[in-house]
């Protein structure tokens, strides 16, 4: 099946749209807060609450934000291009 | 998704909110009760209704431990607060290993200094564990649930703010007598009222959760959880001393000076080496400054025998910014640092919280009543919203029924009250489902008012202290709880009337109405 068809389905866009919200969302966030982190030099218990506190405040926004964008297209290469970016700074220990 | 932010917002809104929407209901309304959990615990142990606070408590409580824990290393004693009518006593014996204890180790009468003991019951604390870990699964899973529908809870709350053209116009709009707007009014209002209460204990709900959601990350301690220090001298020689109990310290006066100070109630004392020279008496009281200091915030002052000041320790301080954030959240989220008027605002938040979840299920049929009649999952939702909304009410005031009517000699009493509570919840969510019409609503309803509109019957008959002396006593614990049960039964009362009679009057106009026009277009063809 070409691409260009499976995204005129309904039911494909809305479980593409869940996962990259889901999925994508939680893994973005989880590399934001832990680059973050690393870049302010938190350790032990400040750098857990830090963590949470961010996590689930970019998590929300995110999740808002994969639903908001029109083109499904648009938002699954922004989202992947994201995530790409974030572990790639988490990878690269920015900030350490 | 296509179309509008404002569209796409209310496709997110309606499809996040439905799927959490029943377990959401569960949990707001428990997590609500649990703001009273301790007041709740209170009416559900009769037996301690017979305890009457008065000025000389903290004597009582002196003279029950010199006659019964003599020998004691240390003695605590939390007196009759502004949530407790007894005195929780617990003492620690020389060799004996320091417990972490759920509650006191004796409850004892607030004025008689007789040792009471209370029936096995699950209590407040049942409907508190519930709204966080359910019951009887493994507190990981339960954990991710809860936090799952939190995630969408919060997602549904940001996107219903998005999705509003004009939240301040909406915030003054209620139509009444116009099925679909009035839910959706109604839904908005709550909503919208207790806002910031919505926001704050959704967000602070899934980050004291976080553990579990981030696993990755892992935990925080709470201080004083973990550093229970085990006693050295376990195998000493455990000699008696002689103990001289024949003077009392001078408590009326230590606590005036430590009331004086804190502008609020002495809580506990703690009383170590009792009865010898070095005597020490801490008083502790609910007089934290600020929220961001957390659990152990409070300052303590300790006095030696005399009654003389000998040394004030403040509370401890969050050491960074984001624990002191936490520490905010936690303590906001528990209302643990509440007085009784915050205390019941916060409660009456959690009430409209309660109404905004089960009003945005009912909301979602009725919107696809005419459309989806008759399709599965139209169905499912009409007829899980009856057993999960009218059903756990039922399910709650069975519980409460439960704890005055099951004996008390029965063994595991306490398990069998919750397994009242599960047993009528899974009834009226199987009725729910077979019998999804207005009929199915009304059954369960009235079921649930009937069950609250006698719980001050039930109280006045099974509680060894009638509903008149309780009031002679003040017990405002018991009396805001029939007060409260009442309230929710003349609600209750007043939706069935609405259904059964204003709704069918209006449904008989529209009937009479429809066969009158083909009747008045036949005259005006005769008139032709």
């Amino acid at each position: 099946m070409k691409i260009k068809s499976l995204f005129a389905k309904p039911a494909f866009n809305v479980t593409l749209r869940t996962l990259l919200a889901a999925v994508g969302g939680y893994s973005a966030s989880a590399g934001l807060s832990l680059l973050l982190t690393s870049m302010m030099a938190l350790e032990g218990r400040e750098s857990i609450v830090f963590i949470r506190l961010v996590f689930l405040t970019v998590y929300t926004l995110l999740i808002i934000w994969v639903f908001s964008v029109n083109s499904e297209r648009k938002i699954f290469t922004q989202m992947v291009l994201l995530n790409a970016l974030l572990w790639l700074g988490v990878a690269l220990g920015i900030g350490e | 998704m296509k179309g509008s932010l404002r569209q796409s917002m209310t496709w997110l809104h309606t499809w996040s909110s439905i799927i959490a929407g029943w377990l959401l209901f569960a949990i707001f309304f428990t997590g609500t009760l649990a703001f009273f959990r301790v007041e709740i615990t209170h009416w559900m142990t009769p037996e301690i209704h017979t305890s009457v606070p008065n000025k000389n408590s903290v004597e009582v409580a002196y003279n029950y431990l010199t006659e019964n824990a003599e020998q004691a290393k240390t003695w605590q004693i939390t007196l009759p607060n502004q949530r407790a009518r007894t005195l929780g006593l617990s003492w620690q014996n020389p060799g004996e290993k320091q417990e972490r204890r759920r509650g006191p180790r004796v409850i004892v009468d607030a004025s008689s200094g007789e040792e009471i003991s209370p029936r096995e019951t699950a209590g407040g604390n049942f409907l508190y564990r519930f709204h966080f870990m359910f019951y009887g699964l493994p507190r990981d899973i339960a954990y991710t649930m809860v936090g799952f529908v939190s995630m969408l809870m919060l997602v549904g709350l940001i996107s219903g703010i998005i999705m509003h053209r004009k939240i301040f116009t909406d915030f003054f709009s209620f139509r009444p007598k116009k099925k679909l707007l009035t839910w959706i009014d109604g839904h908005a209002i709550t909503a919208v009222l207790a806002l910031p209460f919505h926001l704050m204990i959704t967000f602070s709900g899934i980050i004291l959760l976080g553990s579990v959601l981030l696993p990755w990350n892992g935990t925080i301690e709470h201080k004083g959880s973990n550093n229970i220090t085990h006693d050295k001298n376990n195998r000493q020689v455990e000699r008696v001393i002689e103990k001289d109990f024949s003077t009392q310290p001078p408590f009326g006066d230590m606590i005036a000076y430590a009331q004086s100070r804190w502008k609020t109630d002495v809580t506990s004392i703690t009383i170590t080496a009792p009865g010898t020279a070095k005597a020490s008496y801490e008083l502790r009281g609910n007089n934290r400054e600020t929220l961001s200091s957390g659990r152990s915030g409070s300052s303590t002052i300790t006095f030696n025998h005399q009654g003389d000041e000998i040394k004030t320790k403040p509370g401890t301080e969050a050491s960074n910014t984001a624990q002191a954030i936490y520490n905010y959240l936690d303590m906001l989220h528990q209302a643990r640092f509440a007085d009784n008027l915050t205390r019941w605002l916060l409660f009456l938040a959690g009430i409209l919280g309660t109404i905004m979840v089960g009003s945005g299920s009912i909301l979602w049929a009725v919107k696809r009543s005419k459309k989806q009649m008759g399709q599965v999952g139209f169905e499912l939702v009409r007829g899980l919203n009856i057993g999960s909304i009218a059903g756990l009410l039922c399910a709650c005031g069975s519980y409460f029924w439960s704890n005055r009517i099951i004996p008390t000699e029965l063994a595991n009493r306490e398990l069998w009250e919750i397994r009242t509570f599960f047993i009528v919840w899974a009834i009226c969510l199987i009725a729910g489902l077979i019998w999804r019409d207005r009929k199915g609503w009304l059954v369960q309803l009235v079921i649930a008012a009937v069950l609250f509109t006698l719980i001050p019957v039930l109280d006045n008959l099974t509680s060894p202290v009638g509903i008149i002396s309780a009031i002679q006593t003040q017990d405002w614990f018991r009396l805001s709880f029939n007060l409260v049960a009442l309230t929710l039964a003349a609600t209750l009362w007043l939706a069935i009337y609405y259904m059964l009679v204003v709704k069918s009057k209006r449904g008989r106009n529209t009937q009479s109405k429809t066969i009158r026009q083909p009747n008045r277009k036949l005259k005006i063809e005769a008139n032709h």
